[in-house]
């Protein structure tokens, strides 16, 4: 069979070259509308809102470029919901990485029953963030929840403590739920980094009188630390746009003490109207990510 | 590495503990479904096993009954209070269109992408593949606030028309879903490399 017999291009038909199934854009054209439609154009429209003033009473906009960024750098609540953030990420991350680490060495064994407890490690991560908030609300309930009674019975709350009505615990709270569904994914990927490591260098240094720690220290942790540095940067991304469990289990509240960033931006838009500013500090969290993210790409070398 | 019985056996209790302990929540919710609302809030005591199951909670949501219609009809007159503002079906309904009509979009979009990443050769593949992996990073809240307010503005949101409503999420699902539909079909097209159609 030649190569002119197969071509389906009808001869008398003229397409531009850029038209062809051999030219990329037909293929990339569906995907590339759909991002500048829903992804680009609302960015531009965001960065443009950002510099425009909503006016108090007559709700015009005009335009003032240094007008919203300014109002960010005096407004308390700001810097309390960076930090808030900053803390939420912290935590959540170091737990989620420690214990999915422990986690996947300990579930890490072909023998009976382990795949299963593997596999029933998995579940969490199948549920909606939203329905897990709504989980640990239930159980956190300072009257009726399973979890507050259960500490309150060990003496260390006073009875009919809210964990999530207090302003010192709720964000002990939050992260409860964000480390419990999302430590699951650690393991998991913590699993398929540790089942993919070689087996000569830990047999030689069984032979060489290595204890299991040294052999843990010196040989798993650098080979895994590609995996983890990749795990830590999708969930630190994750982390730090954390809005699901803070808006359903406590609302940002008692006061501002679980408020993150993008639930700051959130009450603003919904609560204010005030979409400028709103827009503002949406685009600081973008900025924070990027500059974070691409900071962390170039110390641990990580590559998409 | 080989382990001792006793350190096997201490293993086995600690890997069976964290499982339980994650395993919980997930039970204590399927437990609460099937439980009455005075097991439920009872004020003394935390309610385990020692309850009536009741399928009532699936009825009102499932269902559309009401709670008092269900308390009338059972011959209780007295304390009764719920309306039938529990019924989930039109939420599952809008759940079921949006997740398989974004699914079908993300599908068609990210497979003629892909592909194109994947077979050929052109100038800024690698930035182009950039930018579908960068949507990945973005706080959604970004693109969010001024994706409502142009959602008003064509009538995407808030509207009666319920066509242009499952539209409107479709479609920013869709985009929330491209980047990771991108990156697996991509490297499913690299795995089978045309070489291997070519005999």
């Amino acid at each position: 069979m030649t190569a002119e017999a197969v071509s389906f291009r009808p001869r008398h038909v003229w397409l531009p070259r850029w038209l062809s199934s051999e030219h990329p854009f037909p293929w990339l054209f569906p995907a590339s509308a759909l991002m500048i439609v829903f992804g680009v154009y609302p960015l531009v429209y965001a960065i443009w809102l950002s510099l425009e003033r909503k006016h108090p009473v007559t709700r015009k906009l005009t335009f003032a470029p240094g007008y919203n960024w300014g109002k960010l750098l005096g407004d308390e609540r700001v810097w309390n919901a960076l930090t808030n953030t900053f803390v939420y990420t912290g935590i959540a991350l170091t737990l989620q990485l420690l214990l999915g680490m422990l986690i996947a060495l300990l579930l890490d064994s072909d023998r009976k029953g382990y795949g299963l407890m593997r596999a029933m490690m998995t579940l969490p991560l199948v549920i909606p963030p939203a329905v897990t908030a709504m989980i640990f609300l239930m159980m956190l309930n300072g009257s009726f929840g399973v979890l507050s009674r259960g500490i309150i019975a060990t003496g260390l709350l006073p009875p009919g403590f809210s964990i999530l009505g207090n302003a010192s615990t709720a964000m002990a709270g939050v992260l409860l739920a964000e480390v419990w569904q999302w430590t699951p994914f650690m393991v998991l990927i913590m699993l398929a980094g540790l089942r993919s490591l070689p087996k000569e260098p830990f047999e030689a240094a069984a032979i060489d009188g290595a204890t299991a720690i040294q052999a843990f220290f010196k040989l798993t942790l650098p080979m895994m630390s590609k995996v983890i540095a990749i795990a830590v940067l999708i969930r630190g991304i994750d982390l730090f746009r954390a809005f699901d469990y803070v808006k359903v289990m406590t609302d940002s509240g008692p006061g501002t003490a679980t408020e993150t960033l993008t639930s700051y931006a959130g009450r603003i838009y919904f609560g204010n109207a005030d979409f400028p500013y709103a827009s503002t500090i949406a685009l600081l969290t973008l900025i924070i990510v990027i500059v974070v993210s691409s900071v962390f790409m170039k110390i641990f070398k990580v590559k998409l | 590495m080989e382990q001792s019985r006793p350190i096997r056996v201490l293993r086995d209790i600690a890997a069976v503990s964290v499982t339980g302990i994650f395993m919980f929540p997930i039970f204590w919710w399927a437990l609460t479904s099937i439980k009455p609302m005075s097991a439920m809030f009872d004020k003394d005591r935390v309610v385990f096993f020692d309850f009536v199951p009741t399928l009532v909670n699936y009825a009102v949501t499932l269902l559309g009954l009401s709670r008092s219609n269900i308390a009338i009809d059972a011959g209780l007159g007295m304390g009764v209070a719920g309306t039938e503002a529990y019924d989930s079906r039109r939420a599952i309904l809008d759940s079921v269109v949006v997740a398989i009509g974004s699914t079908t979009v993300t599908m068609l979009v990210a497979v003629f992408a892909a592909y194109a990443l994947s077979r050929m050769t052109f100038k800024g593949r690698g930035t182009y593949l950039n930018w579908v992996l960068g949507q990945r990073f973005m706080p959604p809240i970004a693109i969010l606030i001024p994706l409502v307010t142009i959602y008003k503005s064509v009538g995407l949101r808030d509207t009666d028309n319920f066509y242009a409503g499952y539209f409107g999420l479709m479609m920013i699902y869709a985009l929330m879903n491209l980047p990771i539909a991108v990156l697996l079909m991509k490297s499913f097209f690299d795995e089978n490399a045309i070489e291997r159609y070519q005999n």
